[in-house]
């Protein structure tokens, strides 16, 4: 027992150290960059640009129905076939940010669609473009209606972020595994790891709610 | 001659809403039209503020007439810096304060400083009475409030005509009160507004116009006072009438 509580101790920072080197970089950039694309390619499918708006219901269509491990492993082992090498973490990363912004482009496209059209005339009144009440009127909007559903997936993308692993990225699941490997106490270490995967949702899960509650100065606006 | 239009028509899938609608407002008018439901008003407002794009028609703005669907976006922004819009649903920006509401139309598009701007939409506010409430989000205001800062929301960039859609509709009786003697002591003042309502009483007592539609078309227009005492077609005569009996099915 003491034994294994000496293990504990010796292990979660060994864990942890990966966790906040590489777990946390790693969702941040991803899920930054997943915002962007989310953000830009809701806007394209909202105002239906020809072309692109056909272009990104493909990339949503493939992104969202393939599994992430397999379009990990396309990225990192697959590309250097054709000649295309990345190192793991921006294979990573560049994965996680396409796949997560596939989805949440979904969630701000329902999101937008949800703004009263009065609001976009509105603007047009006072003598707004489109392009600033989008900006200063609608999106901000929008954005409020998919904080929670944002959020939520954030908080899975810390958890997938494990699945880097694979591609040899050493994020805290990678570093699990190697001291398990040394010391051979699975279920000890893949605890402890799931553990401080726990930490990090819950942390982010408290920030959620304080986010939710700063923003619903202007709630019960969807009804109008 | 502020703001003229010329045989404006519109069509919603092959219906014509607006069979060529000919109607001019002069600085200074309180303009009222009124009509059934479905006479096509709210689209006749709408395509004189570019809500709605029109098939076919002129309109002439500060001097200049212009084709009405040749008019590029640049123009139509050009024209919208001008006029202000309340809508019968208010639509306040709902993630702005009352003040905000009625400052964005200035710092965003007219580039006016922060503190000039704060200081214009305090006065609109206080024009509607709302000063004390400069700080709240429409869902923290009552529709009759929510109404009134969308009114100053209008008034502060200084247009040179208001139009309003139906301003009362969407508001419990109790509160059409509030608004109405806005409204009323703007035309005082002598602001510009082309206003559809079925608000009879305050129709009569404010409008210095009445514009009469029905069915697409302008039925007739006239003087205020000579509309109400000898309407000149049967049908603007029968709509006054059934509109200014006491109505029966409230009691
Ligand atoms: N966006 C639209 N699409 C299709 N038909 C419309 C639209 N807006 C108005 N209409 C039709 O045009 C006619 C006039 O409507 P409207 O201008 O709202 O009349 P009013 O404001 O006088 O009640 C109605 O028959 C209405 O159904
Ligand atoms: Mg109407």
């Amino acid at each position: 027992m003491d034994r294994l509580w000496e293990l504990f101790l010796d292990s979660f920072p060994k864990i942890l150290l990966p966790g906040l080197t590489m777990t946390i970089p790693l969702t941040a950039i991803s899920f930054s960059l997943a915002m962007v694309i989310a953000v830009v390619a809701a806007m394209i499918v909202y105002v239906r640009v020809p072309v692109l708006t056909q272009l990104i219901r493909g990339y949503v269509w493939i992104f969202r129905g393939t599994p992430l491990l397999v379009q990990l492993f396309v990225v990192f082992y697959g590309l250097p076939k054709v000649g295309v090498l990345i190192a793991p973490f921006p294979a990573a990363v560049i994965v996680f940010s396409l796949n997560e912004g596939a989805y949440c482009a979904e969630t701000v496209r329902a999101a937008l669609e949800a703004v009263p059209v009065g609001q976009f005339e509105a603007g047009y009144c006072v003598g707004m473009s489109f392009l600033q009440t989008m900006r200063r009127i609608v999106l901000p909007q929008a954005m409020r209606t998919a904080f929670p559903p944002l959020s939520n997936s954030l908080i899975s993308m810390v958890k997938d972020t494990s699945l880097a692993a694979n591609i040899t990225v050493t994020e805290m699941f990678m570093a699990t595994q190697r001291i398990v490997a040394r010391t051979y106490e699975p279920l000890l270490l893949y605890l402890e790891v799931g553990l401080i995967y726990l930490i990090f949702s819950t942390v982010l899960t408290l920030i959620q709610r304080r986010g939710e509650k700063k923003l619903s100065a202007y709630t019960a606006l969807a009804k109008k | 001659m502020l703001l003229e239009i010329r045989n404006l028509t519109k069509s919603f899938h092959g219906q014509q809403v607006l069979k060529g609608i000919d109607l001019s407002v002069s600085a200074g008018d309180a303009a009222v039209i009124l009509g059934p439901s479905g006479a096509g008003k709210t689209t006749l407002l709408r395509c004189m503020n570019f809500l709605e794009t029109a098939d076919g028609g002129e309109i002439t703005f500060d001097g200049k007439t212009r084709p009405i669907h040749e008019m590029s976006k640049r123009e139509i922004r050009e024209y919208r810096m001008h006029t202000a819009f309340v809508f019968q649903s208010f639509n306040l920006f709902l993630n702005k304060n009352a003040l905000a509401n009625v400052t964005e139309g200035l710092t965003v598009v007219r580039k006016t400083d922060a503190k000039t701007a704060k200081r214009l939409g305090m006065e609109a506010l206080d024009r509607v009475g709302l000063a004390d409430h400069a700080d709240k989000y429409p869902h923290q205001l009552s529709g009759g409030q929510q109404q009134r800062v969308a009114i100053a929301r209008a008034l502060a960039t200084n247009p040179e005509i208001i139009f309003f859609d139906e301003p009362t509709s969407a508001l419990d009786p109790e509160l059409t009160g509030e608004v109405l003697s806005v409204m009323r002591s703007l035309a005082n003042d002598g602001m510009t507004m082309l206003i559809v309502t079925h608000e009879i009483e305050f129709a009569r007592t404010v409008s210095n116009r009445i514009v009469f539609m029905e069915d697409g078309e302008i039925v007739e227009t006239g003087e205020t006072k000579r509309v109400f005492t000898h309407p000149q077609k049967e049908r603007t005569a029968a709509f006054l009438k059934i509109n200014t009996e006491p109505k029966e099915e409230e009691t």
